[in-house]
């Protein structure tokens, strides 16, 4: 069993040590001005599932350069639901968007319901529900502590009933995407010769309706024009 | 020898008992049938088993198998076994068909039926049966192309010209949709097909179809002459004309046999040739909105009082017939006086293909100048019908804007060729040197099989502490328990009465029997077991009560002879009465 743990422990540890060599190496590439280098390094650390808010800004910040806007802001993005409250991400963000000329999203939600992003809301839900639990078997089980039991239970419903609301309020983002092709239209219909309604900049906010067969049917975000995008040209803000 | 002959004989004969002989028989439950009636042909197999018998193929009848079945019955300590295979046969061919003697191999040896013979007998006439060679186009069903209003010959690119396209699909026919229709010709984009089709019965060269309508509009991309055609995959089984359903004579309605063609196939409409042709260029107004059609304004909402650099929404609905779906906002004008920004838009159709309907668009605008301003909404659009662009205005409202002119900025080309500032680094903060972030998944958390099972648990804890309080305090009621104390007590005292009884122990008896009634009295009348005595008793209860009856007697022989034989029965009579005498709780 002890061999095993320390076995388990040295696994974690090369991991850990990996992962840090393949930022180094990325950030290095970073400095010198291969941005495209450094930015295909932070894509083989995300397609590894070592996806962290530093490699997601740190790539924005790769693809800002280049001059690829569109999958600069959906890794923004895609930071900012790790750490939405990452004041450095949004403001890099902002400026992309500028940049762009994209459509603005008139304001990047604010408000309690957005101060946490949907997994840790998810946790906070998780967690109080597990000290609301806690507290009905203690009030159960240990008479003398029934009134600090009762207290702290009622008091985890609150957190707890917000961290539902927030997630239902919030269970359209799981459709949001992002356009990253530099020539984006929107058609009229699912084929290539359709007519276009307007040409999507890249970078522009989207909410997807449907899919049908390789195009997927999407809402401009904030104007509201809806149309056909090809999949290549889109990608979902979360995996 | 003789007694081994005899042996065998019985032997044979027992055997014989129990065994049947294998019978094999085949019957037609009909001679004679009219053309395209079915008789039914019947193979019985007594006393073993057989495979399928194969009836040989005969030119002009249809043999079809239907089934078998098996029966097995015991009659008088006789097992009967039968097997049988049904088969339909007919024709729609007048004429004598010979089914020959056909040999089946059972048990090892071979049996053969006697051979039948069907006559189908027509009524004179014969019947006509489709020659199989003569190929119908039209065998699996078409697609038409209409277009639904009086078109002129020629159209615009980007105008849309309102269709129906109907499939018409033989009556008889399976059909599996398999795709969108879509334009086989690249030149063409299709509008708004509805998503359910009409469905109806029609009669078309005196043979009856099912026919699928649908709406919608088709335009072109490109000028020139073109083919227009649609095509829809689809899979379509019709049957077999070769070997036609023949009728059950019982019940002609119902067909029985027959086989269908399946066929997977694309359906395409006729080519059609249009000739497309380009928006002119001459007249083309500068703020062309791209709309090909008839257009109207149908309202508009315009705030009266304005502040400038204060944005407001301002509203407009435009109706009527075309290309709705790439018509721009019209803009205010004069143009000069107004900074605009993208809004919404929103299309209400008017009828199936969304050829007709209106369109609403809302949109923030910002006045520049300060003063009573006559301002309008202009609409530019190509009209199709008349060959030519027209430009309609809302009628003019005078608005009045208060507050400092907005100082001029840039507009459109001068600000495109205006040089953009090179990005200051300061401005975007410097990437995050230490990964200390810890690795995260981009997909929500709560989608996580881990969170439904935390969750799960932490709600079962929560019910769990209620649903135990709830329990405990039945449990530790002290009345509940009481109660259930003295429940066990007047049990444990009734045995020892009955016991006593049985021993003639006067003792024990009284003592138990007054313990009981003690017992149940105390639960009535909430005191000490102990306490009652029979001066509470008499208190309490009628002087002729059972229960004084008894307590006294319980006094009288505690004190006094203890009780003779035959006073045991009235005793425990008298106590039995008291019992039931006893007051409720």
């Amino acid at each position: 069993m002890r061999s095993l743990f320390l076995i388990l422990l040295l696994v974690c540890t090369c991991l850990t040590d990996l992962r840090a060599d393949m930022f180094a190496d990325a950030l290095a590439l970073e400095k010198q001005g291969q941005h495209a280098q450094a930015a295909a390094r932070y894509e083989s650390m995300i397609s590894q599932q070592q996806a962290s808010r530093s490699v997601l800004f740190n790539l924005g910040n790769c693809y800002y350069e280049s001059r690829n806007y569109g999958k600069s802001i959906l890794a923004y993005e895609r930071a900012l639901l790790i750490n939405p409250r990452a004041a450095d991400v949004r403001k890099n963000l902002a400026l992309t968007r500028k940049e762009a000329f994209s459509n603005e999203v008139i304001n990047l939600p604010k408000g309690p319901l957005h101060a946490l992003s949907r997994s840790e809301w998810a946790a906070c839900i998780v967690i109080c529900a597990l000290v609301l639990g806690v507290s009905s078997i203690s009030a159960w089980l240990r008479p003398l502590w029934r009134k600090s039991a009762i207290i702290i239970g009622v008091l985890a419903l609150l957190p707890l009933a917000f961290g539902i609301l927030a997630l239902k309020q919030r269970h359209t983002e799981s459709a949001r995407a992002v356009v990253t092709a530099s020539t984006a239209k929107l058609l009229l219909s699912p084929f290539s010769s359709a007519d276009e309604i307007t040409s999507c900049p890249p970078g522009s906010l989207m909410q997807v309706i449907r899919v049908q067969g390789d195009y997927r049917y999407l809402q401009l975000i904030p104007s509201n024009s809806c149309g056909w995008l090809h999949h290549s040209e889109v990608e979902l803000i979360e995996k | 020898m003789v007694r081994h002959f005899i042996h065998w004989l019985l032997f044979s004969i027992v055997l014989a008992m129990f065994v049947r002989a294998v019978e094999v028989t085949a019957t037609l439950d009909a001679t004679q049938v009219n053309p395209g009636d079915a008789a039914n042909l019947t193979f019985e197999i007594k006393g073993g088993q057989t495979q399928r018998p194969n009836v040989p193929n005969i030119e002009n009848l249809t043999v079809q198998f239907q089934g078998q079945n098996q029966m097995v019955s015991i009659i008088n300590g006789r097992t009967e076994s039968v097997q049988s295979f049904q088969y339909i046969i007919g024709s729609h061919i007048p004429g004598v068909y010979a089914i020959p003697a056909i040999t089946l191999a059972i048990n090892g040896q071979n049996f053969t039926t006697k051979p039948l013979t069907l006559h189908v007998i027509g009524n004179g006439a014969t019947l006509q049966v489709p020659d199989p060679k003569a190929k119908d186009p039209e065998r699996f069903g078409s697609l038409t192309l209409e277009l639904s209003t009086q078109q002129r010959q020629y159209a615009y690119i980007s105008e849309i010209a309102p269709v129906i396209i109907r499939a018409w699909l033989p009556m008889d026919a399976q059909v599996q949709l398999r795709s969108v229709i879509q334009p086989e010709s690249k030149g063409f984009t299709l509008h708004n097909v509805t998503q359910q089709p009409q469905q109806s019965v029609e009669m078309r060269d005196n043979k009856q179809y099912r026919v699928l309508t649908w709406f919608g509009g088709i335009s072109a991309t490109k000028a020139g002459k073109h083919s227009v055609s649609l095509a829809m995959k689809a899979t379509i089984a019709v049957p077999d004309d070769s070997q036609p359903a023949l009728r059950q004579r019982n019940r002609p309605s119902m067909r029985i046999g027959g086989n269908f063609i399946e066929k997977e196939l694309t359906l395409s409409t006729k080519d059609q040739e249009i000739e497309v042709r380009a928006l002119p260029t001459e007249g083309k107004p500068e703020n062309f909105s791209g709309a090909v059609g008839e257009f109207q304004f149908d309202g508009i909402e315009i705030p009266q009082q304005w502040k400038t650099g204060e944005p407001q929404k301002v509203a407009l609905r435009i109706k009527g017939r075309g290309n709705f779906a790439i018509m721009q906002a019209p803009p205010l004008t004069p143009e000069e006086l107004w900074n605009t920004y993208p809004g919404q838009d929103q299309f209400n159709p008017d009828d199936q293909a969304s050829f007709s309907g209106n369109k609403i668009f809302q949109y923030n605008a910002i006045p520049r100048k300060a003063g009573n301003h006559p301002v309008t909404f202009t609409l530019h659009f190509f009209d199709p019908d008349k060959g030519a662009y027209q430009s309609i205005q809302s009628p003019t409202q005078t608005i009045t804007v208060t507050g400092e002119d907005m100082v001029e900025e840039p507009q459109g080309e001068a600000r495109e060729n205006e040089k953009k500032p090179d990005i200051d680094p300061a401005s975007i903060p410097a990437p995050s040197r230490d990964n200390n972030s810890a690795t995260r998944s981009l997909s929500p958390w709560h989608t996580s099989a881990a969170f439904i099972s935390l969750l799960s648990i932490a709600g079962l804890l929560t019910l769990a502490g209620p649903i135990g309080a709830v329990i405990q305090s039945r449990v530790n009621d002290p009345q509940r328990r009481k109660s259930m104390a003295i429940a066990r007590e007047i049990a444990a005292s009734s045995k020892t009465t009955s016991l006593a009884l049985e021993l003639r122990d006067a003792t024990s008896y009284f003592a138990a029997a007054r313990r009981t009634l003690q017992l149940h009295l105390s639960a009535a009348w909430q005191l000490k077991p102990e306490a009652i005595t029979l001066a509470d008793v008499q208190v309490r209860c009628a002087t002729d009560s059972p229960l004084v009856a008894f307590f006294r007697e319980a006094d009288r022989y505690a004190y006094g002879a203890p009780p003779t034989a035959d006073d045991w029965n009235a005793l425990d009579a008298r106590f039995q009465q008291a019992l039931l005498s006893l007051p409720r709780p």
